[in-house]
């Protein structure tokens, strides 16, 4: 397998967005300057050949299966109590229609 | 009972003091909030304390022992990590997207220190969403280390050890993604175990890395630390990672552990080479020597692959908190940013609510898991961390546990690496691997640097081997008096 990298002009703009987190404009040289010497640092894994290695996993083959049943431990009322906005019994956001 | 030597009772001594009718709840918890109210403002190692809810739960307690209650913890404080939901209390995770939030339930830990009679008086500091090695990335500011306020505590778990280590709480519960526990543990001069993973339910805590992610407790010996771990360790149905297997642990069995006559301990020549600080060195070597003189036999091994373990886990944690902390979109709880459209309200709150270090995670997490990038970041480090894996699995092949070093350094300075990140990750060199492996790791004190500065000694053991782990831990500390050294101005 050929490791490619991109460790120069990664965009850290169009990465945010993928994050869905506007950035300041001065957030953006630092955050691209520490991402670009993260992103090198990370090169040292090319130097060893994993071809043929498996991938770790630490469970015990237990992880992620229980049977499918609703388990309402957290009724509506408790959850709205936490709301920053609701009415109706549901949470209030702003419009997505337009 | 005087308030200092309330506090030099620890845990489990706390309980047994109690139990002998020598204190009551009461006078403890006054007594710890007395130290609280003198400490807590030159430390900020709590994010909130519960006076009036602590002294009521400690009066119900002595009542109830009136009334012939004997449970283990009945009336005994433990402090909490910000990260663990207790039910009516804040839980932030020390991040401003949090804020507001007031947990509905009780974390499977909670209740089952809950459930023996324990107390919750105090929250405390953690880097923001579990996210540093220093405390400094909380909210809420940065904890001071007690034996030097000029100096970090470590992190994330920098509140729990600089509470314990200052005598506000005598133990603490804490969370260890990549050594989160034993780093802030050796900064502060307390014992703090990293169990195996799925040994303890991490349901209601709040997530950063769920593969690595890990609840243990924090305190002043391996016999305190022992006892709340035998407390919260146990199969959960609540978490789907939860071990079925038999705990096996019983903390009182541990006073009896004084050789380590039969004992096979391994040295990683790999920990002890560049990057080390001499003073760290020595002390670590001096309690291999300890150990040795013990009864153990010592022989040295490699783990040739541990070197990668900083960007392996600086992939992979990343990686799975991206995902993690996608749930933080303003809609639900917390803070809530401004916008006109949901969208820009999706990226109002998360501007507005995540600190930098959580910002510069996320984001990293997002590229290398973004199309193009993720073969080779993501998956390579996976593969990785499964040579990691392989590297411990021969090592115990041959070895019951592995000592060395919790830290290349002890305790850096206030500032000193925040606009650094690399310089920041590299002090995981010692913990990240064991994260990685899903392996159990105690961190305990043994000695002081030059500066006067507490150092770790860490022992790592297999898969569900705390009870041996503890046992080789509570034998050191029966030959040594390290553990029992706190702060110049603990009064």
């Amino acid at each position: 397998m050929e490791f490619t990298s991109n460790t120069q002009g990664i965009d850290v703009k169009y990465i945010a967005s993928l994050a869905r987190i506007s950035l300041r404009p001065d957030e953006i040289e630092p955050l691209q300057r520490q991402m670009d010497d993260i992103l090198a640092y990370f090169e040292e894994l090319k130097r060893l050949d994993v071809g043929d290695v498996g991938e770790g996993d630490v469970t015990e083959g237990t992880a992620a299966w229980r049977e499918d049943r609703e388990k309402g431990e957290l009724g509506q009322a408790a959850a709205l109590e936490l709301a920053v906005q609701s009415r109706h019994e549901q949470f209030v956001v702003p419009k997505i229609i337009e | 009972m005087e308030t200092r030597r309330i506090a030099e009772l620890g845990f489990t001594g706390l309980a047994e003091a109690m139990s002998r009718g020598e204190v009551t709840s009461e006078e403890a918890m006054a007594a710890y909030l007395e130290r609280i109210d003198k400490r807590e403002r030159d430390l900020n190692a709590l994010t909130w304390v519960d006076h009036d809810g602590a002294m009521a739960a400690a009066r119900a307690a002595d009542t109830a022992r009136r009334g012939g209650d004997r449970r283990r913890w009945l009336g005994v404080p433990i402090g909490i990590k910000d990260l663990l939901n207790v039910e009516g209390q804040p839980c932030t995770a020390g991040s401003r997207i949090l804020a507001g939030y007031r947990a509905p339930y009780d974390a499977t830990v909670i209740r089952r220190l809950r459930d023996e009679g324990a107390i919750f008086p105090v929250r405390t500091n953690t880097d923001e969403f579990a996210m540093g090695g220093s405390t400094e990335t909380s909210c809420y500011g940065p904890t001071k280390n007690p034996w030097d306020a000029n100096r970090v505590p470590g992190g994330s778990s920098g509140g729990s050890a600089a509470a314990v280590a200052a005598g506000l709480v005598p133990a603490a519960l804490a969370s260890d993604t990549g050594g989160s526990i034993r780093q802030p543990a050796a900064f502060c001069g307390v014992t703090g175990l990293k169990p195996t993973y799925g040994r303890v339910s991490r349901y209601g805590c709040v997530a950063f890395a769920s593969s690595l992610d890990q609840i243990g407790p924090m305190g002043r010996s391996v016999e305190d630390v022992a006892a709340v771990y035998e407390t919260i360790a146990g199969f959960d149905e609540h978490d789907s990672t939860s071990s079925r297997r038999e705990v096996g642990m019983n903390w009182e069995e541990l006073k009896e552990a004084r050789d380590l006559k039969g004992v096979r301990l391994g040295v990683p020549d790999d920990f002890f080479e560049e990057g080390l600080a001499p003073d760290v060195r020595r002390l670590t070597l001096e309690a291999i020597e300890v150990c040795r003189e013990l009864g153990a036999s010592i022989q040295h091994v490699r783990l040739p692959h541990s070197r990668y373990g900083i960007a392996c886990y600086y992939i992979l944690a990343p990686a799975e908190a991206s995902a993690n902390l996608a749930r933080y979109d303003g809609v639900r709880y917390g803070f809530r940013g401004k916008a006109d459209d949901l969208q820009e309200m999706y990226e109002s709150t998360r501007a507005g609510g995540f600190g930098q270090e959580v910002k510069r995670r996320v984001l990293l997490g997002t590229y290398v898991l973004s199309s193009g990038f993720h073969e080779a970041y993501y998956r390579r480090a996976q593969k990785v961390r499964q040579l990691i894996r392989e590297d411990f699995a021969k090592a115990f092949e041959t070895c019951d546990a592995l000592l060395g070093p919790v830290t290349p350094t002890t305790a850096f300075g206030l500032g000193e690496k925040t606009q650094e990140p690399i310089q920041m990750y590299l002090g995981d060199i010692f913990t990240v691997n064991v994260n990685l492996s899903g392996i159990c790791g105690l961190s305990l004190p043994c000695g002081f640097d030059a500066s006067g500065l507490p150092a770790g000694l860490h022992i790592i053991g297999p898969a569900w081997s705390e009870q041996q782990v503890l046992s080789i831990g509570a034998a050191y500390q029966h030959a040594t008096q390290w553990h029992r050294a706190h702060p110049g101005n603990w009064e």
